[in-house]
Parts: structure tokens; C-alpha cells; sequence
């Protein structure tokens, strides 16, 4: 990589040409339950400059409320609900925008997605609730399922992280979309997070186990392949300017740690991209090795943590 | 009846079927249909994955010090036992818990000795095995290996198809982004195992035929391993299909080239010119 390809910065740099801060959570603000160095302190001095915060994760276990109460309790006590942009509001909206004929859903994922897709007047059937069958193992059996009654009002399965996976819920929501015509909808595909250093399984599982198994011979690959709502689809960043009139895009500015997510999804949006070296990516060096699988994850900006204001000091 | 005729021929059975040892095909399956076969003659995706492990994996099965983690029925955990490869989960696992939170995530010891997390269908297949697969992978580097990628089984409603071991396996994968050691059809290991299993390396390949009725495990496999292959109508594949593929011309490799077409497996087969 050449040098200078990109810009080391400090936040407050930054704060001189943007208004519009989109953050991601984890790997940013966060790592599990530890916050990274003074980002609460960061983001309460962006908010006492007059800047506009947006947090963007595609994490969809928790609420837009959920999200609030959090970032309130560890310090940021001006959060509003209308800073969230948790992965299951903005694919609760998206569905709202494009598909208003959809009334129904069944969703494999928390009942996080349940109560957004609520809040936007959407029913939904599945989330947490177990399938329990009435035979001798109490699992889904080939009977089971060749009798499962489909509701016809479901017309699309919306998938996200669901921690109470089972092979019934894959199945469920298999035959919703190959034989009940549904929608394949998925809120990210991120194979995993990264917890105290260790990966925990993602809505990649969830979405590739289901995805696989449509995948049948003689028809298009491509008919079954889901609509991914989440970083770096750029439709998040659409819904935040509409949501908040911002016309300017210029003045946004996209932080993370990832640069496959969060600097993919600046440049698929079209706004200007910042990589923090808190999470994902520990170094300069690292970079290259992104780069190289694909231009686009190619950061404008560097910092070295976004907890941390001026520290535009990096050792390569 | 091809035994009666033909006794010297010799018949194996290969079948991605990973949820039985080769002991209950034989009883469960082909007894009912009075099929008798001595078992070295099964190769199913269960026993041919404990082979895998054991000339690979496992330096020395007296001593027992290595294990394996089986996400899939019973008849898997079984064929690793009969094999003499110790299974870290012998137990009924169906009772445990559904979920895992982050915190025994984080904090959960796993044992050294798993050194392969072993995936075929699984019907309790939850969340917290899919964590326990991803810790053996990434604490241990465990090799994943799929005993096979079957994507669904038919069932009797037409349209109606039932996700199959391929599913569990690309749940790992999803998760984890870990790539497995593929075992069943149409990989070439199981007859790669089983012609040394039976002295038949020094063998012509055209002494061998496939028959099977699924073009994407069955034919596919024979392509691959070299041999002729002959599909039957009575299942996967269907006479359209047939027609399409050998009136036509409509062949691909993807897909795999049958050498042969019949009706059905038997001896009243027609030609179809």
C-alpha cells in the first residue's frame, strides 16, 4: 500500500469538517461489556459541540429502547431512541418502506425483532417462542414437517442472531420461503462477534444453514438468496438522513472497525469513511491484507481509538 | 438377486446416510428388504468420516487421548465408538440447554483432548452446539470435518423438502467461516477407502459402476472418482430429466454425466434410443 492513502487523524480533527457522526458499537464504543478507553467521554463532548450522533450496529438482539437505556447507563445520559440504528429497527423499516403489503412475518432471531416489527405495525410469529412436537422425541420429525401448517399470512421470513436456534426453526422457516413463497429476508450476515476475545456465532449461521438447504438443483442459485438489510447495505444510511432531514453528505463521516461492514458501507453510501484500531483491525500493517481482498474496504481516515480525542500518534 | 445371479460380482453399499452404524443398515434397513451383506461391504458417511479420523487424526486409538465432538444422531456418536475413537459428548445431549450466553461463552474451559468436531444431520440440533463446535475450532483448531452436504431429504408431500446434514454443516460454517474436510458423495474418499480397504487398487476403474439416482451426489461421485455410473428414475431424478440429458444432449459437469439410464434398479431395464 502506498503511503499516505490514507489519513491518520484524532476525533478532533474530525470534528472540524463533520457534523454527522455514524458509529459503530462494537469494537468502537464497546468490547462486550468494557468501554474502549474514553469513548463515552468522546461522545459527550461530540454532543456538546453541536454534532449529531448516530449509532448504526447489526446487532438485532436489543430494541432501539434497549440500546438507549444502555449507552444512558454508561455515561452518554443525553442518548434519545432516535440515535439507534440497531439492525432490527432498520429492517423493521425497510420492510414498512418496501413491502408495505406485508403483514405478517415469522422470524428466526430475539424477540427484539418481534417488538420493532410491532412498533412499525407488522405481525410477526416465531423470535424466542420454542417448536415443541408431540412424539416420542419431541423434536420435529419428517411427519412433523411434511404436516406443519403454514400461516398464509406470513410473506417473509426475516432472519437475525437467534440464540435459541433449533434444526425445527430452520426447517420452519425453509419451508415458509420454498413452499409458502416467502421472502428471505435477513437483518446481516456476520458469521460471528467477537466476545472477550472469543467468537461466538453470528446470523451468518442462521442465514447460510437456511440459504443452503434452498439451494436446489435445477432452478436459479441466485432465487434464493436473502435480502441483507445491515451494514453494508447503505440502506441504513438513507433511512438516517431521511429520518433526520440531513441533505449534506459531506458532512457525514462513518467510524468502525470493520472494514468488510462499516467502511463498506461508507463507501457504498457514498459518505466518507473513518477505521478505529480497536477492534477488528489492531494495526496499520493490518490494513493491507483488507485492501487487498477488496478496494473498497480501504479506509479515508485513520484513528488510532475513537475513545480517545487527539491521539493522532500511531506507531506503525 | 444380483448376488444369486452374479456371485461373483461383489456389491458395495455407499450411502451419505450419517445417522447409523453400518450394524443397524444392515439390520434396520436391508434385512427388512432381505438384503443380506456382510457389513465391510457398507460405506455410509458415518463409518467412512471415523476411518478419516482414525489414519489421520488419532496417533494411537488404544491410548484414547484424543477425542472427538459429534454434532448428529446417535448412529454417528455409535460408529466412532465401534471404531475405537472416544466421543467427548457420550452422552444425551438433547437435555442440555438450548442457548449459551456470552458469559460461559467467554469463560467455558474446553477439553484439549477434542481434536475433530465431526457434523452430520442432527434433528437436536441448538445453538449452544453450534457454540461448543465453534470454541473446539477456534480454541483447539479442531478439523471440521462434514460427513456429508446433502442439502434436503424428499419427504411425501411434493414441494416439501426437509433440510438434511448439508444444512448443519453450513450453520457451522456460517458462524465459524471455518471450511470442512468433506466425507460423502460425491467426494472421492469413500472409494479411495474402500478399494484399499479391499485390495482393489490395482483394479481397471471400468470394472466399477455407480448406480444411484441422484445426479449431484451418486454420478457426480462417480465422475470423480473415474468409474461409470447409472442413473435410476425410481427417485431423484426424474424421466424428463432423463430425456433432456440423453435425447437432448443437455449435459453438464456440474451437474454430473450419467454413462447409463434405467427405469429402475433391476433386470427388466428398456432402452431408451
Amino acid at each position: 500500500m502506498e503511503p499516505n492513502t490514507f489519513q491518520l487523524t484524532s476525533i478532533r480533527n474530525l470534528a472540524e469538517k463533520y457534523d454527522y457522526f455514524c458509529l459503530d458499537c462494537d469494537g468502537v464504543i464497546w468490547s462486550g461489556n468494557r468501554i474502549i478507553d474514553q469513548s463515552i467521554d468522546v461522545i459527550n463532548w461530540l454532543h456538546s459541540q453541536g454534532k449529531k450522533i448516530y449509532f448504526i450496529t447489526n446487532s438485532s438482539g436489543k430494541t432501539r429502547e434497549d440500546y438507549r437505556i444502555r449507552i444512558q447507563k454508561m455515561g452518554y445520559s443525553e442518548c434519545v431512541e432516535e440515535q439507534i440504528y440497531g439492525s432490527a429497527y432498520t429492517t423493521a423499516k425497510y420492510i414498512k418502506e418496501k413491502y408495505p403489503e406485508i403483514t405478517k412475518v415469522r422470524v428466526v432471531g430475539m424477540n427484539s425483532i418481534r417488538k420493532e416489527l410491532s412498533a412499525q405495525g407488522i405481525d410477526s410469529e416465531g423470535g424466542e417462542d420454542e417448536l415443541t412436537f408431540d412424539n416420542s422425541t419431541g423434536y420435529m420429525s419428517m411427519d412433523d414437517f411434511e404436516k406443519y401448517p403454514l400461516d398464509p399470512a406470513v410473506k417473509a421470513v426475516v432472519v437475525g442472531l437467534d440464540t435459541k436456534y433449533t434444526y425445527a426453526k430452520l426447517s420452519v422457516a425453509s419451508l415458509y420461503i420454498q413452499t409458502g413463497g416467502a421472502k428471505f429476508i435477513a437483518t446481516n450476515d456476520d458469521a460471528f462477534d467477537v466476545v472477550n476475545g472469543r467468537k461466538m456465532p453470528g446470523a451468518g449461521a442462521m442465514v447460510q444453514s437456511i440459504q443452503f438447504t434452498l439451494d436446489q438443483s435445477g432452478k436459479d442459485r441466485n432465487i434464493y438468496k436473502p435480502e441483507i438489510i445491515g451494514k453494508p447495505n447503505p440502506y441504513v444510511i438513507e433511512l438516517i438522513m431521511r429520518d433526520n432531514n440531513i441533505t449534506d453528505k459531506t458532512k457525514m463521516i462513518m467510524i468502525g472497525d470493520r472494514p468488510d461492514t462499516d467502511i463498506l458501507l461508507g463507501f457504498n453510501a457514498g459518505i466518507d469513511r473513518c477505521l478505529t484500531l480497536t477492534g477488528v483491525v489492531d494495526s496499520l500493517g493490518s490494513i493491507q491484507s483488507w485492501v487487498e481482498k477488496n478496494e473498497n474496504f480501504r479506509p479515508i481516515y485513520v484513528v488510532k481509538s475513537f475513545g480517545k480525542l487527539d491521539d493522532s500518534e500511531i506507531s506503525q | 438377486m444380483i448376488q444369486k445371479f452374479y456371485p461373483h460380482k461383489k456389491i458395495f453399499l455407499i450411502t451419505n446416510n450419517s445417522t447409523r452404524t453400518r450394524q443397524q443398515i444392515l439390520e434396520e434397513k436391508l434385512r427388512s428388504f432381505n438384503f443380506e451383506l456382510d457389513i465391510k461391504y457398507i460405506y455410509s458417511s458415518a463409518y467412512v468420516s471415523s476411518q478419516y479420523v482414525k489414519q489421520n487424526l488419532i496417533k494411537d486409538t488404544n491410548q484414547q487421548e484424543q477425542s472427538v465432538y459429534i454434532i448428529g444422531q446417535n448412529g454417528l456418536k455409535q460408529e466412532m465408538k465401534n471404531n475405537g475413537i472416544r466421543v467427548i459428548n457420550d452422552y444425551d445431549d438433547t437435555r442440555d440447554s438450548i442457548e449459551i450466553g456470552s458469559d460461559e461463552i467467554s469463560s467455558m474451559e474446553v477439553d484439549s483432548s477434542v481434536c475433530a468436531v465431526i457434523a452430520g444431520i442432527n434433528f437436536s440440533f441448538t445453538y449452544r452446539k453450534l457454540c461448543l463446535a465453534s470454541l473446539y475450532l477456534q480454541l483447539n483448531n479442531s478439523t471440521f470435518i462434514a460427513t456429508n452436504s446433502d442439502k434436503y431429504f424428499t419427504t411425501q408431500v411434493k414441494d416439501r423438502h426437509m433440510p438434511a446434514g448439508g444444512s448443519i454443516v453450513n450453520a457451522i460454517i456460517g458462524g465459524t467461516l471455518v471450511n470442512p474436510i468433506l466425507i460423502g458423495k460425491p467426494e472421492r474418499m469413500t472409494f479411495e477407502i474402500m478399494i484399499r480397504d479391499h485390495n482393489l487398487e490395482e483394479e481397471s476403474l471400468s470394472k466399477f459402476l455407480m448406480i444411484g439416482d441422484n445426479l449431484l451426489t451418486d454420478v457426480l461421485f462417480g465422475n470423480n472418482c473415474g468409474i461409470d455410473t447409472l442413473v435410476v428414475l425410481s427417485g431423484n431424478t426424474s424421466e424428463s430429466k432423463a430425456i433432456d440429458m440423453f435425447i437432448n444432449k443437455n449435459m453438464s459437469k456440474e451437474e454430473g454425466i450419467p454413462t447409463y439410464v434405467s427405469p429402475y434398479f433391476g433386470f427388466s431395464s428398456q432402452n431408451l434410443s
